[in-house]
């Protein structure tokens, strides 16, 4: 399959399912639907509403290579050296190479008991924890591509009541020397009245432009609590399109904050179903795209049943010549009264070639809820500059300030014992402060 | 200290200062009065630096140096400190850490370390305790949700730590009752020695008798047009300003 062709991607592909199709027998049937749904819907290009500014078919055209037995391999120190800036004292690691898990590199033994890890060669087809039910409804072609190709998958469960203290740090590092897909597929279960928190964070050691295809789930049962960090640090030959599902069951509680840093395309869907009453999440987002970068946050709150709550957060510092996308859609359907949903986005534009677009999308069919969205571009306040100038304070001083407090805003949102402080170190180091 | 000549500045096409003249030593109060219009906030912009106002002919010469050369920073750092008029709110600054950075900022231009720890702390006490301001006050962001009267105060606080050689008070006075008034003016006169100097912009007297002047000068359209002692601000609330402008009119 590491074929050295040069055949387009959008062509081979369909030779490519063949192959997997014949490996893979237990999930044939389902594999076989995606691969169908996704032949009719085809990579996004421009006209396609949900992808207009992130249209995939123009950069998917090289010869990317399939690879059905990543190779998992990584040189520990190689790891620790890409891991210096990601550390999270009492984290416990699970490291994946190329979609596949690397047990060498991680603590699995130290996973708490109330943790059940299993692989995807020992998914069925009828657990209800592998992400069949948004695979078989969803129309986003990548979700439909990760069903149709991705064999190394795991899923997480968190037993009932189970409290786990130390954070779970999932760490995706796509490692090639040729143009290469990855798939990474995560499944999470949390059980009725446990509390976990997750750290992802995904990484890049590509030497040549590779495509990462993310999918992680989650299923938070009554009263389970998951709280999730997201870091993307994937610099210059990367792309990646990431699927992030929550659905969430009554009483339960999601916050999610996602730090894009670096990546030469970024595609962000998150998607939070509540599916219950009194359901909450929390979502914040933050983008850095710099110059020839573009990163892109779709998010969707499905309000579905009554009195439930959803705060959302994004903010941007785009700079000269990078671009940033931010989609918001909140829906509150006809059965959603009580609902509380808020939405704000807010960029800055720190060069006269920054691009972003913007548009918030709420869609209501309740009448007795409080909803509000807003939305903010521009650049830096020049009244805040000459104020913090006129005390003596330089102009990159003045601007490392601004941008600093203005980042950290986001930091509200992480509840992850010690991320916090990661995450505000990285953002000092960012503007300079 | 400062000497300021023939100036003449302008916004966009507009000209508003036209020929302005003023000699400020070390230890002297200021006064620069006038109606709506007549320049006062166009001259503490020009002395401060903001980027909107060209200066298009004159000098302004601050202790040998050219002013007008500098960036607001460096203004700042040569010992220039102004009171604005808007104070802007800048969320998620700490009011600790902002001031700290400037008095750093200010130090490291003059060939200083930064200030110690305990040092900085101490100072903070010291001039909290000069403008009355609350400590729940400085422990916010900058301004962030503040009256106008605490964002004045907080002026006044950032001037006693910056310790300038030269204070503009740009219409500090607007919209403060007269207990925030008494505060603002206490503090100003207990900064006050025989090395710096304070002009204060007013477009009223009232502050006048808080903070005494040693000379008055009226600006109109652009220039000063008369000058005296403290009695001149006295005269000018009993009269209006219609007076200076009967009588320019009449020469």
């Amino acid at each position: 399959m590491n074929s050295t062709t040069t055949i387009p991607l959008k062509e081979k592909i369909h030779t490519d399912f063949e192959l997997v199709k014949e490996l893979d027998l237990v999930h044939r049937v389902i594999r076989d639907k995606a691969f169908c749904k996704f032949a009719s819907v085809g990579f996004p290009s421009k006209r396609n509403e949900e992808y207009k500014y992130t249209p995939f078919d123009r950069w998917l055209n090289d010869s990317y290579n399939q690879q059905l037995f990543p190779d998992k391999t990584l040189e520990k120190s190689a790891l620790d050296k890409i891991l210096k800036n990601h550390h999270y004292s009492n984290a416990i690691h699970l490291v994946f190479v190329n979609g596949v898990i690397n047990s060498e590199l991680s603590n699995i033994d130290q996973l708490d008991s109330s943790l059940t890890l299993k692989a995807f060669q020992e998914f069925l087809p009828e657990d209800k924890i592998v992400g069949q039910s948004v695979l078989l409804q969803s129309q986003d072609p990548f979700v439909l591509l990760n069903g149709s190709f991705s064999n190394h998958g795991m899923t997480i469960s968190v037993k009932e009541n189970a409290q786990i203290d130390c954070p779970i740090h999932l760490i995706f590092i796509s490692n090639s020397a040729e143009h290469t897909l990855v798939y990474n597929k995560i499944a999470i279960q949390v059980g009725k009245f446990a509390k976990v928190d997750f750290i992802e964070t995904q990484l890049s050691l590509n030497t040549k432009e590779s495509f990462v295809n993310h999918f992680v789930e989650f299923f938070l049962e009554e009263n389970a609590l998951a709280n999730h960090l997201l870091v993307q640090d994937l610099g210059e030959n990367t792309l990646t399109v990431n699927n992030t599902f929550a659905n969430l069951e009554k009483h339960s509680r999601f916050n999610t904050s996602a730090f894009s840093f670096s990546g030469k395309v970024i595609r962000n869907n998150l998607s939070i179903l509540l599916n219950a009453q009194e359901c909450e999440a929390h979502l914040y987002g933050f983008y850095h795209p710099s110059a020839g970068e573009l990163m892109d946050n779709h998010t969707l709150v499905d309000h579905k049943m009554p009195h439930c709550f959803s705060n959302e957060l994004y903010k941007g510092v785009i700079e000269n010549e990078g671009t940033a996308v931010f989609n918001g859609k909140v829906y509150v359907r006809q059965d959603a009264q009580k609902t509380n949903a808020y939405q704000s986005n807010k960029n800055i534009l720190m060069g006269e070639s920054s691009v972003v677009n913007t548009k918030p999308q709420l869609e209501i069919y309740a009448d007795d809820v409080k909803c509000s969205h807003g939305s903010s571009t521009g650049f830096i306040d020049d009244e805040s500059m000459f104020y913090l100038r006129s005390r003596g304070i330089g102009k990159e001083k003045a601007k490392a300030l601004l941008l600093y407090a203005y980042a950290a805003e986001l930091l509200e949102n992480i509840n992850i014992e010690g991320a916090k402080a990661v995450i505000e170190e990285k953002l000092k180091i960012l503007f300079g402060n | 200290m400062l000497s300021i000549q023939d100036l003449h500045a302008r916004v966009e096409e507009k000209e508003i200062l036209k020929g302005f003249n003023l000699e400020v030593k070390a230890g002297e109060v200021h006064a620069i009065m006038g109606p709506n219009g007549s320049g006062k906030s166009t001259l503490a912009s020009v002395l401060a630096g903001r980027e909107a106002f060209e200066v298009t002919s004159g000098s302004v010469t601050f202790e040998d140096k050219d002013l007008l050369e500098l960036s607001p920073e460096d203004r700042a750092r040569e010992g220039i400190f102004l009171a604005f008029q808007y104070p802007v709110e800048i969320p998620g600054v700490s009011n600790v850490n902002f001031l700290k950075t400037a008095i750093n900022e200010i130090r490291e231009y003059r060939g200083l370390d930064p200030i110690e720890p305990k040092a900085f702390l101490d100072r903070m006490k010291e001039k909290m305790n000069v403008v009355e301001i609350d400590k729940k006050l400085t422990s916010r962001s900058v301004n962030e949700g503040f009256s106008g009267g605490e964002k004045k105060r907080n002026e006044i606080f950032q001037m006693a730590m910056l310790e300038p050689k030269l204070s503009i008070l740009d219409e500090t006075d607007s919209g403060l009752d007269i207990d925030a008034l008494r505060v603002v003016a206490n503090g100003v006169n207990s900064l006050k020695n025989k090395n710096n100097a304070t002009i204060v912009i007013t477009h009223y007297q009232r502050l006048l008798d808080y903070i005494v002047p040693d000379f008055v000068h009226v600006l109109y359209e652009g220039r000063i047009v008369k000058s005296g002692g403290k009695e001149l601000a006295l005269e000018l609330e009993e009269k209006g300003y219609d007076w200076i402008k009967k009588e320019l009119a009449a020469v």
